[in-house]
């Protein structure tokens, strides 16, 4: 292997596999990133077994070769070179030289024979959709996945068609669930529910560009996803369990209780309130629906009394439910519209929170029983 | 679970099966050893093959809770690319109490393809939880006779014959000894033959020597010995047992004149008396972390059933 690269692209392509590669494993070389030198391309690959990267970046390359290293101790080292080329060369005993200006680094690496190779699958569902929308959904809905490792299903969120051109992700702790939809080319079964993980959601989030309309592609087969942008490719492990049948317990027709409100307003209102709330200890806040008006109230004997209102519209019969109110803040802060509708059949049932402006998302949150 | 002495080849065997099951050569030649789906096996580097042990950086020398719970996140997810994900906790034993707990609704309903081997030497020091909730497989010995030929085969031509005897029915433990561990053993054989006969000093400068600096350093050493005393005291039964005349079949051919000397001076109540306090010390080596004092007491109670030193006397439990 014999390449010159530009030194800035070769930081930024080091700085992506840095969130992938493992820092303590019991294996080595899953804190290697695997270059691969072929044509005008250095491809780098880097994975824990959960989570893989693979990116391509423009190269000028003089001798084919593949070669991996230690990943920190290469990024370190593109990030400080003083000159904008980088020369990487593979020298005697399986180590990677990297030349720049007057400075030269050795570092030792491992053949490629020894990278765990990516499992090849067979796809059997495909969805193009705009990386904004990706985004979007996995903005609105990763903050409801459970944090409980026992529970299988719930530990992440589940992708699935709904029909039409639309493709929904979804996830709940139980306690609230957070539904919402994008746009999408391609062919999904309906009904087939892909688990995609927290630690994958995490790494999309950090990865996907909420100003790119550019076209992303997710493949789905044999318990995997992969993602594809131009330029580079991420490979997911799904997660093996059953995600709830959840649209089972959503409400249909008419909700007896609809409340139209700034949703702005109820964000901060739920801050002051989150004053006097403990951490560790979950109470339910009242939340009273008049005709024109909300009256929150909490009171403690050892933390305290407050009682707020808001102007609101309700269509029905004044109404009184309990809430966890970070549960309510969580969803209020995913949606960007002026106003959020709350729909309530009884105090006890599920309440529906949306945007009345947009059809592509939806939030369920359990109300408490109040003391 | 796969229970049963060391050097048996309970994770040998662990892993064979895992190959078998993901060997991607055709059927009648699974596992073939070769392919790389059995190379990264053997290598212990597959994704969907995943070992358990004691953390090495914990003192207690146990499988902790965090380890199984990151153990128990990463199966709920997808397999790698094998046909069949192995978890191997080897050994079983150490798992501490509250990490066994976090394991028992893992082990009672893995995911279809994920297959959980608990290995142990000391089925009875696991929770009864764990062990209702396993198949048990039980590793015997193999007789001598057999494992002999195969350290021939592997090259061991002028030790197979004593390893074999030494080794109890475990090839493992054999083939350790037969690849240079039965010179050790000699060598600690003299010497804790001369502390036993020699003066009560030396038995405590022996101990203190044999037990210096921490458990890790002196776990191993320790066990060794007690194994050595143990087939010295096998011995001293094998030939107080017998009657005059008869032909013996010991550990340590060479060393007959020490059988017949302990015989003589400990058959049959000094030999099972010492022998019951070298199971207790393995008992209590298992958590009680002063060697130096259960070394002491297990010597010293070898030393005064031989009462062969200077100035020791017959002290006879219950005379």
């Amino acid at each position: 292997m014999d390449l010159y690269i530009d030194r800035d692209a070769l930081a930024r392509g080091l700085a992506r596999v840095q969130n992938i590669v493992e820092r303590r494993s019991t294996q080595p070389v899953l804190s290697h990133v695997l270059l691969f030198a072929q044509g005008e391309t250095l491809r780098l690959t880097a994975t824990d077994t959960q989570v893989a990267y693979v990116g391509e970046l423009a190269a000028n390359v003089t001798t084919p070769g593949e070669l991996s290293v230690d990943a920190q101790s290469l990024h370190a080292i593109a990030r400080a070179l003083p000159e904008p080329t980088v020369h990487l060369k593979l020298v005697a005993g399986q180590r990677l030289e990297i030349s720049s200006g007057r400075s030269s680094f050795k570092l030792p690496g491992s053949p490629a024979s020894h990278y765990p190779p990516l499992p090849a699958f067979d796809v059997d569902g495909r969805a193009t959709l705009e990386e904004a929308a990706l985004l979007r959904m996995v903005d609105q809905t990763s903050f409801a996945v459970s944090p409980d490792d026992n529970r299988y299903g719930l530990n992440g969120a589940a992708m699935h068609s709904v029909g039409g051109d639309r493709v929904r992700m979804v996830a709940t702790d139980s306690h609230r669930l957070a539904a919402s939809e994008a746009v999408f080319d391609g062919e999904l079964r309906v009904g087939a529910r892909r688990l995609v993980p927290r630690k994958a959601l995490g790494v999309l989030r950090r990865l996907l560009d909420a100003g790119s309309t550019e076209p992303v592609e997710l493949a789905f087969g044999d318990g995997s996803m992969r993602l594809t942008r131009p330029g580079s490719m991420f490979w997911f492990r799904l997660i093996d369990g059953e995600f709830p049948e959840y649209e089972r317990v959503l409400p249909v027709g008419q909700p007896q209780h609809l409340i139209r409100l700034r949703r702005q307003e109820l964000v901060e209102l739920l801050k002051r309130v989150g004053i006097l709330m403990v951490a560790e200890r979950v109470r339910a806040v009242r939340f009273a629906f008049d005709a024109a008006e909300l009256t929150v109230s909490v009171s403690s004997a050892d933390r305290g009394d407050i009682v707020e209102s808001m102007p609101v519209e309700l269509e029905g019969n004044p109404i009184v439910a309990g809430f966890n109110a970070r549960y309510l803040s969580d969803v209020l802060e995913v949606i960007d519209g002026e106003y959020v509708t709350l729909a309530l059949g009884h105090a006890l049932a599920p309440c529906i929170v949306r945007d009345p402006e947009r059809d592509d998302a939806f939030f369920v949150v359990m109300p408490m029983r109040l003391d | 679970m796969f229970e049963g002495p060391s050097g048996s080849g309970k994770h040998r065997v662990a892993v064979r099966l895992a190959m078998a099951a993901n060997c991607t050569s055709p059927p009648p030649r699974r596992p073939c050893g070769t392919c790389p789906t059995c190379l990264q096996h053997l290598a212990g580097s597959h994704p969907d093959l995943i070992e358990l042990s004691p953390d090495p950086e914990l003192q207690s020398g146990l499988i902790s809770i965090s380890q199984v719970r990151e153990l128990t996140a990463s199966l709920q997810y997808h397999r790698y690319n094998a046909r069949h994900r192995f978890v191997i906790i080897d050994p079983a034993d150490r798992l501490a109490d509250p990490a066994a707990n976090a394991l028992l609704k893992t082990l009672e309903e893995p995911r279809a393809g994920t297959h959980l081997i608990l290995i142990t030497a000391a089925r009875s020091a696991l929770l009864p939880t764990l062990i209702s909730r396993c198949q048990r497989v039980r590793f015997g010995a193999v007789p001598a006779d057999e494992i002999e030929p195969w350290l021939v085969d592997a090259g061991h031509i002028d030790l197979a014959g004593a390893a074999a005897r030494l080794s109890f029915g475990a090839p493992g433990v054999a083939l350790a000894l037969a690849s240079g561990g039965i010179k050790n053993r000699t060598k600690l054989k003299e010497r804790l033959v001369a502390v036993a006969e020699g003066p009560l000093d030396g038995v405590f400068e022996y101990s203190a020597a044999l037990t210096k600096g921490g458990r890790t350093d002196w776990k191993d050493k320790v066990d060794l010995m007690l194994d050595v005393v143990e087939d010295l005291l096998r011995d001293a039964a094998h030939v107080g047992g017998r009657p005059p005349g008869a032909p013996l079949a010991l550990l340590y051919p060479d060393d007959e004149a020490v059988a017949r000397r302990w015989a003589g001076r400990m058959w049959p109540g000094g030999v099972a008396r010492s022998a019951e306090s070298v199971a207790i010390t393995r008992e209590r080596l298992r958590s009680y972390t002063n060697g130096r004092l259960a070394v002491d007491t297990v010597l010293t109670r070898l030393w005064t059933e031989l009462g062969l030193g200077p100035g020791a006397r017959r002290l006879v439990r219950g005379a």
